[in-house]
């Protein structure tokens, strides 16, 4: 980031390609969609790089960089909020890459031409999960799992106190114990569907 | 069980086990914390299974949930359009630059402007000086013949104390 902030250009490059897939993994799991996810990436990059000026090497650079995206994120959410209320339409079940509780459902219960893998039926449970909690106990959880971000970290990205973090996180990871221990216990989804217990399929302990 | 709605973060408060076995799976417990949850988890099997339930829901959203990689053409993209954002800085400090020479241009200008101004005014007052103090002088020019027969100007002073003088006199006092 250094080099970034003196002006060489490669090195900006070297960034986008080291953080990419680590930023486009938080954020698409947090807006539920691959393309707006990308959107958003490119603007942190973007964001990042009009910044680089003001950048301070004390600074951990994922710290400062998901604090980005959060904003980021945090505005597009209140834009599409907006956008809601002013009645535009909302995006069609194709846009998102997320699978809708029906498709999943469908998808489980042997109708779609196809069958899910176990291990792709596994994968829709927990994004089906994921998309269940609210938006800062995603984040929080994105953060702590994907990212191994200790509290005080994920309290600078979010502009919460540790206290607080705490709390999201252990109320986010019991939410999420409850909505998928049913599934890893007794082939139970999420949405109430009965399916192949986990210990039939994929391993999941 | 979760009915497909999104849980709102304002949920009821987590049992305080619960966010002390969190704490402890993330490693964020002090050592005497965690020795109190090691005593726990050492005699109680409801609290072995609570931490089990909590780690195995949290390596399987490790393990499960997909991460998709880049495309080639974001990272081109990102890189292109950091590109134009260095063109477009480039640019506007140019602009600024321009910008900020014409300032000076400017500047100098009206100082130059400024100066003659004050010049010219400074001028013309100092041209005019002469006829300033010889309309001053008037009174006095005019009764300079009156004043040549006073001896002192202590017995002038004297004449003006006691109001002889008119008010010719007393301006030119």
């Amino acid at each position: 980031m250094l080099q970034v902030r003196d002006g060489n250009a490669t090195a900006f490059e070297e960034l986008v390609l080291r953080y990419q897939a680590r930023l486009l993994a938080v954020l698409e799991h947090l807006v539920g969609n691959r393309e707006t996810a990308e959107d958003l990436a490119q603007e942190v990059f973007l964001r990042v790089f009009r910044a680089r000026h003001t950048y301070e090497p004390g600074a951990r650079f994922a710290t400062w960089l998901f604090t980005i995206a959060n904003n980021a994120a945090s505005n597009a959410r209140r834009s599409k909020s907006r956008r809601k209320e002013v009645g535009a339409p909302a995006p069609a079940p194709n846009e998102t890459s997320a699978l809708s509780l029906d498709q999943i459902a469908l998808a489980s219960s042997g109708a779609m031409p196809t069958r899910v893998a176990d291990k792709s039926e596994a994968a829709d449970v927990v994004r089906q999960a994921m998309e269940s909690l609210g938006e800062r106990q995603k984040m929080a959880l994105l953060l702590s799992r994907f990212e191994g971000m200790s509290y005080q970290d994920i309290a600078t990205t979010m502009q919460l106190s540790i206290p607080a973090v705490k709390s999201l996180l252990s109320r986010a990871r019991v939410n999420l114990r409850d909505l998928l221990t049913p599934y890893m216990e007794h082939g139970q989804r999420p949405d109430g569907n009965l399916t192949v217990p986990a210990d039939e399929g994929a391993d999941l302990s | 069980m979760n009915d497909g709605n999104p849980i709102t973060e304002t949920d009821d408060p987590v049992d305080p086990l619960d966010e002390l076995l969190v704490a402890y799976l993330d490693g964020e417990l002090s050592p005497t914390e965690a020795e109190g949850v090691e005593r726990k988890l050492a005699t109680s099997e409801e609290v072995r299974r609570r931490l089990h339930q909590l780690e195995s829901s949290a390596e399987m959203l490790v393990s499960y949930l997909p991460r998709a990689a880049p495309t080639q053409a974001f990272t081109q993209l990102t890189v292109t359009l950091a590109a134009q954002v260095a063109e477009q800085e480039l640019t506007q400090e140019l602009k600024q630059e321009q910008l900020r020479r014409g300032g000076w241009w400017l500047g100098g200008a009206l100082l130059a402007a400024g100066s003659l101004g004050i010049g010219y005014y400074a001028t013309w007052n100092y041209l005019q000086a002469p006829n300033e103090q010889l309309k001053r002088d008037l009174p006095v020019i005019r009764h300079f013949d009156e004043y040549r027969t006073a001896d002192s100007v202590e017995f002038l002073r004297k004449l003006h104390a006691e109001g002889l003088f008119g008010e010719e006199i007393e301006d030119a006092l």
